[in-house]
């Protein structure tokens, strides 16, 4: 036989051919070498996971990853990740967003996949402005903050991510920035072992349109005590730092959604008298039987 | 015969315990349901029509009304026609008759309340009632036994069975009127099923594995059906967020191999717009099913339409070359919900079941509909993929390419929302999306050429023809035999596949054809002018169109056919 040594996968393994569209310095390039540093570590192959997204130029992740993509529509890639994985629950799925996406757009869809515990890994790439679309208010721009949209400076009050995902039942919630890969690529790898909703909040700046965001490295500080399992502290730990401390907050076990199937082997169906569709069923089952 | 009530008389459960004695007797018939504005509560009636024939409409006039009470029966006056020696069966202790009664209709006032008291019934009297009618349309009283037995179980049915005996013991008594059904002997086991229960069985028969759908009258009992019995076949049931989720959890079941459904009425249809667009473009298999309701907006929940045939052709942005299925019948439900899963898959396009709630909340008695087995496939596999390379479902290898399936080793593939080349790479080149566009236009072709999608009804040599789709293509064929039992000839025409269109056979059939009249439940005419737009007609062509709410009736259709009345009604569109 002939054998071959196959040396294992590097973290450059991961990435397509296909080269990103994104500026020069953007922190989504960050969150890009993160993920392939953890898939590695993870020795995934890439039939094993599948990065869904949105639209924006965070969602772009999947073409750049090697394996099963999807690249929908905005707002929908929460959903789109949900059907997936109830119907492959040995694949990993990892869902790619922007801040639009996740919070605005799709905010009611972050609600309830949190709600679920859908077993996915949504990466959300804040960058505080709608990038794609050239530089309009996002759901987490500062109030005051210039933007395309707001040129007399922002009136509304930014939305507070970790508190949503804690408050909505998400049993892994972090954040972390696209400047240091390396801790962001550990908190990955944990969110995609973790068994149930894990959203990890990445500060991703957009150098072209919120060009102030580099400062952001110098005031973030790492939360380096071990994750909580009570919701309060989570809460109160997420918000130190005026929303800017970095690092794994909570983390609990909850069951998974996995939709009906499992649920139903357990719970015996109610004796429906056999009238309508369960009739006809039950005499299909029959002839099939006789067959 | 109609029988009506204010909520909570068991109004329905009388007509269901009807229905199902009748199959069990061997008859055919058909049940509709009307409520009052309110989707629980209020007022509601029950229409049954009972005889040794299939039937797809209730009878222009009718031979039996049974009242518990006159509260808010004015919302019903327009439905409740009868015939000049109709029976009017109700409550002696509610009073005076309410004034639209018509004066001809022959008076049974009956003491049901007194009845059902007598056995200690008193506010529900509708097994009191069931019983005597039994009596009265000469239905047995075993398949009748069975029936509640079925209905209320081993245990409850003591007490059901005293009222069902006093009721029919006093009919015995009082046996001065009432019909007998023709008694049909036959051995056929026939199913009582509603529209939508026909879509959830087509569903389950064509292996199904996943469904997500957010609850909206009149589709929400696919959902409820298939909550029953995907699971125990190893299928998964969402009940998402809103139909924006709905519809993109189906295309991720889909793409990670699944035959995925999604089902809604015309409110979640519109938010699923954006979604069809998006199966198209990344060319994922999904089967959509809109039970039409009024619109626009929230329009009437309880009342049928037609009027989302231009949504559910071109709803969704930029050129949607998708596919649209319409039953027109119960058991064009379970055959077409099988068809369009099939053609999802093999061409890996959004098709849409357009059904409506006059297909989707009657029952019918019909005879076993022969569907191919269970758990037919999955989605066509991407086992045919080369290693390592990089291949997309837009392959444009011809309708047969693989659907993208995620998680086999050696694929690489990214379905696409963008425009893209065929090896799903992002581009906005003309070149490519002048390809594309043209690709997902043309692989429908081969669906296109099919034959057997248009059916034919009455006489093929007629000079007058008259054409619909839906639940109306079932009143066409009632209202064609009707217009040759009073000697008129017509060749009424049913299409199936709305899209895409077919005019080369739609052309043949029309032959020999000089006037062709459109009959459809919708008051801008959408099928009128979608004929209009992608078919070849006669020179002659008069539009029937009036808004729904009330389905047709045949008498309604013949009448419409005689020239007077056409030309008046076809003023507005010709
Ligand atoms: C339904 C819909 N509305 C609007 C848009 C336009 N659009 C594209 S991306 C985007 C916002 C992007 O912001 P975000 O999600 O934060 O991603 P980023 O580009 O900042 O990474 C918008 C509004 C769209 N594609 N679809
Ligand atoms: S616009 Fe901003 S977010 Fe988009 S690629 Fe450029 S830097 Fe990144």
């Amino acid at each position: 036989m002939n054998k071959r040594i196959v040396s294992a996968r590097q973290a450059k393994d991961y990435l397509s051919t296909l080269k990103p569209i994104w500026c020069p310095g953007c922190g989504d390039f960050g969150v890009l070498n993160a993920l392939t540093m953890a898939f590695a570590r993870l020795a995934l192959k890439p039939e094993q996971y599948v990065i869904v997204s949105g639209i924006g130029c965070s969602s772009r992740m999947p073409g750049y990853l090697q394996g099963y993509g999807f690249h929908g529509i905005h707002g929908r890639a929460l959903p789109v990740a949900t059907g997936l994985k109830l119907v492959r629950s040995d694949l990993d799925v990892i869902v790619t967003i922007g801040d639009g996406d996740a919070y605005g757009i799709g905010g009611n869809h972050f609600l309830h996949a949190a709600r679920r515990n859908v077993d996915v890994t949504c990466v959300v790439m804040d960058n505080r402005i709608y990038a794609m679309t050239k530089g309009q208010l996002s759901p987490t721009t500062p109030l005051g903050d210039v933007t395309a949209t707001t040129q007399g400076g922002s009136v509304e009050p930014p939305l507070r991510p970790l508190l949503l995902a804690l408050a909505a039942g998400a049993t892994f919630v972090a954040r972390a920035c696209s400047w240091e890969p390396k801790r962001l690529a550990t908190l990955l790898a944990q969110g995609i072992r973790h068994r149930g909703f894990a959203v990890i909040e990445v500060l991703s700046p957009c150098v072209t349109f919120r060009p102030e965001d580099r400062t952001l490295r110098e005031r973030v500080v790492w939360h380096d005590r071990e994750p909580t399992h009570d919701l309060l502290e989570a809460m109160q730990a997420a918000l130190e730092g005026d929303g800017l401390t970095l690092g794994l907050f909570y983390q609990v076990g909850r069951p998974v959604f996995c939709g009906e199937s499992e649920v139903h082997r357990e719970v015996p169906m109610p004796k429906s008298p056999r009238r309508g569709l369960d009739a006809v069923l039950a005499a299909l089952g029959e002839s099939a039987a006789q067959d | 015969m109609a029988v009506f009530g204010s909520g909570g008389r068991g109004v329905m459960l009388l007509g269901d315990l009807l229905i199902e004695t009748a199959a069990a007797c061997g008859l055919y018939g058909l049940l509709t349901r009307t409520y009052g504005p309110e989707v629980r509560g209020g007022e509601s009636a029950c229409f049954l029509r009972l005889g040794s024939r299939p039937f797809e409409m209730m009878p222009d006039a009718l031979d039996l009304v049974v009242a518990f009470d006159w509260s808010n029966g004015e919302h019903f006056q327009q439905e409740l026609q009868f015939k000049p020696n109709g029976w009017l069966i109700y409550e002696e202790t509610v009073g005076d008759l309410p004034h639209w009664i018509p004066p001809e209709a022959v008076r049974c006032p009956v003491p049901w309340k007194r009845l059902a008291d007598e056995i200690g019934f008193g506010a529900r009297p509708n097994l009191v009632v069931f019983g005597a009618l039994c009596r009265l349309l000469g239905l047995e009283d075993e398949p009748a036994r069975a029936v509640m037995t079925a209905r209320f179980g081993e245990r409850d049915v003591e007490l059901a069975l005293r009222a069902f005996e006093h009721g029919a013991a006093w009919a015995q008594q009082a046996g001065k009127w009432g019909r007998r059904l023709p008694a049909v002997a036959t051995d056929v086991r026939r199913w009582v099923l509603t529209g939508n229960e026909a879509i959830a069985l087509g569903a389950l028969q064509a292996g199904c594995g996943f469904f997500s759908g957010y609850p909206i009258t009149p589709a929400t009992d696919i959902m409820e059906a298939l909550s029953r019995h995907l699971p125990e076949r190893g299928g998964v049931l969402v009940q998402a967020e809103d139909e924006l989720a709905a519809i993109n959890m189906a295309i991720g079941a889909s793409f990670a191999g699944k035959r995925a459904m999604t089902a809604t009425s015309g409110p979640g249809f519109s938010l699923m717009a954006e979604g069809l667009g998006l199966a198209l473009m990344a060319e994922v298999p999904l089967v959509v099913v809109d039970v039409q309701r009024v619109g626009p907006s929230t329009g009437i929940a309880t009342k049928t339409e037609q009027a989302d045939l231009w949504a559910a052709v071109a709803s969704s942005h930029g050129d949607n070359p998708r596919v649209v299925l319409a039953p027109s019948s119960v058991r064009g439900c379970a055959e077409l919900t099988v068809r369009a899963f099939d053609i999802a898959g093999a061409y890996r396009v959004p098709v849409v079941l357009l059904s409506d709630q006059f297909l989707g909340g009657r029952v019918e008695i019909l005879d076993p509909i022969p569907l191919e087995g269970m758990d037919r496939c999955e989605q066509t596999a991407d086992e045919h993929m080369e290693a390592g390379r990089r291949v997309h479902p837009s392959d444009p290898g011809g309708a047969d390419a693989p659907t993208a399936l995620s998680g086999r080793p050696g694929g690489d593939c990214v379905a696409e929302s963008l425009e893209h080349d065929s090896s799903g790479r992002p581009d906005s080149s003309f070149r490519t999306h002048q390809f594309q566009a043209r690709r997902r236009r043309e692989k429908l072709q081969a669906l296109a050429g099919e034959e057997g999608w248009i059916e034919c009804c009455g006489d093929a040599s007629a000079s007058v023809a008259l054409i619909a789709w839906g639940s109306t293509g079932g009143v066409v064929r009632e209202a064609v035999r009707a217009a040759e039992a009073q000697g008129t000839k017509v060749k009424g025409i049913i299409l199936h596949l709305l899209f895409p269109a077919q005019p080369e056979q739609l052309e043949r059939i029309l032959q020999g054809a000089e006037v062709l009249y459109v009959a459809e439940l919708s008051s801008m005419a959408q099928f009128f002018y979608y004929l209009r737009a992608f078919y070849r007609l006669p020179s002659r062509v008069v539009s029937l169109a009036r808004p729904g709410g009330i389905p047709y009736r045949a008498g309604e259709l013949v009448e419409a056919l005689t020239a007077t009345g056409a030309a008046i009604r076809g003023a507005q569109h010709e």
